[in-house]
């Protein structure tokens, strides 16, 4: 082979402008990166301008270096250089002073998605409604499960008017007056822009206190709730919904914000009921049917199997005053070996809209199917897909705390 | 594809053709051999597209005097996937795997000078997988960079930067 490579001994990777070896620098994780500074004068400081962060404790040799890295970084990161994304995880005790400080400095520096991990021993995730938070675009909260620990409050009234995506796995929900103890909890209320929200094992405060979902703009609600909740009261005053996603145990009827009830806007509904028994509480075939009713302009419709027995054991009489759905197109059904589909129940469904496509697919959990069409909707940044899928991080409070000199 | 691409020696001057939509463009590789590409696939350049714009589309030659007659089929096979929609991870994955670091290395360098911003994100993953948890030492040798830090300087920096060293230890063997 002749000889190919001109200028072979030329550095010409250093002569590529910044934007391009930071884009190879934030592919790396953070401590390689820094260390690239040792590099050449050329490389010396262009990591203080990485805008994409991943802190990611198994990149590190101790929880102690971990924390040491972190203090510095701060600090020695260039003022002026925003904050676009940034994936944090701690999922061992951590200092909620702490964890303040960090989020201060994101916020200075118009932090715009965020991923974090926080322990779930933390009382109340550390931000203030006194303050209005104009960068946020994502956000995605999660705790590390624990057994028999209450999750963190997620706060009432915070103030996010550019977010458009919440993600919460885990938070607790609390209504503001508590001596009110069958309020509602109004967590969103604040968020102008939100568009897509999801909500996954995320409980009251307690039994009697319900969830407010209060949205102008919101389009696609996801709730998932765990096997073991019963209780789970929550309305809606999200006139623009048109996607409803929910997997547990129906309790409630779908009820509006006064009693309104509006519904019509919603087109796309996944329903997914686990298989238990319900022995102690109302039967969950009325509270389903009394939401069929109230979604019957749907025009997509996702249910498990399980859910259509449960359909299945309402009395025919009360099937003779259901509006039906007629403007159904696809129905998705979900089958399961241990309880396939009962028969009829389909044909009821399709009633009237005999053209509707009808689809079964094969035993796949619906939340798989849930965050399959979310990933399809994310509107975020390819860039960021790799951002938000690293994940492990831990640090100790204490000692970050006594290092951190950023604030 | 690379192997369909007429191939043939050819004088470096840029020769004027009649601008015509169905016209082929000739790219002249640095090693002076003419790969003659579909006008879809000079859009995704956008080095290319500009110097084409540039001319009223008279001139169809472009020269590429720092893309070698190595690289430009890699980079024309990566554009017609992008055109046709087909750049999957699996695509993606066959494409680097036979690549040796040094055409990594090149094609990055190519990307940048065509300015083709997807198959640029791409490489500098790719890039950034092959020096992860390498030494600075290593990664020095394969960008070719020349360490302009007196021993002094170099010593101060790493004691600055102590607290970034601590992490998990680099691997600073060579592969083949």
């Amino acid at each position: 082979m002749k000889t190919r490579r001109r200028n072979y001994d030329k550095d010409r990777m250093s002569d590529l402008p910044d934007s391009v070896l930071l884009e190879i620098l934030s592919n790396l994780k953070i401590n390689q990166a820094v260390e690239m500074s040792i590099l050449s004068t050329r490389w010396k400081n262009l990591w203080k301008y990485i805008s994409v962060l991943s802190l990611h404790y198994r990149s590190f040799k101790s929880i102690e270096c971990f924390i040491n890295f972190v203090s510095q970084f701060f600090s020695f990161r260039n003022e002026k250089t925003s904050v676009q994304a940034l994936t944090f995880e701690c999922r061992y005790y951590f200092d909620p002073l702490l964890l303040k400080r960090i989020l201060k400095y994101l916020f200075s520096h118009n932090v715009q998605h965020l991923d974090m991990t926080v322990p779930c021993t933390l009382k109340q995730f550390p931000l203030s409604s006194n303050f209005s938070y104009h960068s946020l675009t994502s956000l995605k909260l999660s705790t590390s499960q624990e057994l028999d620990t209450v999750p963190p409050v997620f706060p009432n009234s915070l103030k996010l008017p550019a977010l458009t995506n919440l993600s919460l796995y885990t938070f607790t929900f609390r209504c503001t007056n508590e001596d009110d103890e069958d309020g509602y909890a109004d967590p969103f209320s604040g968020f102008q822009s939100l568009n897509t929200l999801f909500i996954e094992s995320c409980p009251l405060f307690n039994d009697k206190e319900g969830l407010f979902i209060s949205s102008l703009s919101l389009v696609s609600l996801t709730i998932l709730l765990p096997i073991d909740y019963d209780f789970y009261k929550f309305k809606l005053s999200t006139p623009n919904l048109s996607t409803f996603h929910f997997a547990g145990r129906p309790f409630q009827n779908l009820s509006g914000h006064n009693n309104i009830t509006n519904f019509s806007f919603i087109k796309h509904v996944n329903i997914h009921i686990p298989l238990c028994k319900f022995l102690k509480y109302p039967s969950p075939s009325i509270i389903l049917f009394d939401w069929l009713l109230e979604l019957h302009l749907m025009e997509s419709f996702t249910i498990s199997s399980n859910a259509l027995q449960i359909l299945n054991s309402v009395p025919d009489s009360w099937k003779i005053d259901f509006p039906y759905l007629h403007n159904l197109k696809l129905l998705k059904i979900i089958t399961s070996e241990v309880l396939p589909p009962p028969n009829g129940t389909e044909d009821f469904l399709l009633r009237n809209s005999p053209s509707a496509k009808k689809v079964i697919f094969p035993e796949t959990t619906l939340k798989e199917i849930i965050k399959q069409e979310l990933r399809r909707d994310k509107q975020l940044l390819k860039r960021f897909g790799h951002v938000f899928d690293r994940s492990g991080l831990n640090l100790d409070g204490t000692a970050l705390r006594k290092r951190f000199s950023y604030t | 594809m690379a192997e369909e691409v007429s191939s043939q020696m050819n004088s470096l001057s840029i020769s004027e053709t009649n601008p015509s939509s169905s016209a082929t463009i000739s790219l002249v590789s640095g090693d002076d051999i003419v790969f003659k590409v579909e006008p879809t696939i000079a859009k995704e350049m956008e080095t290319v597209q500009s110097f084409i714009d540039e001319t009223d589309g008279k001139i169809t030659t472009i020269p590429l005097p720092n893309i070698s007659s190595h690289d430009l089929p890699y980079v024309i096979e990566y554009c017609e996937k992008s055109i046709a929609g087909k750049i999957t991870k699996e695509f993606e994955a066959e494409f680097v795997k036979k690549l040796n670091n040094e055409e990594v290395k090149e094609l990055f360098l190519a990307a940048n000078y065509l300015n083709i911003k997807k198959l640029l994100d791409f490489l500098s993953q790719v890039i950034a997988d092959r020096i992860a948890n390498k030494s600075v030492e290593y990664v020095r040798r394969y960008f070719g960079i020349e360490n302009d830090f007196t021993p002094e300087e170099e010593a101060k920096l790493r004691e600055e930067l102590a607290w970034t060293f601590t992490g998990v230890d680099p691997d600073d063997e060579d592969e083949n």
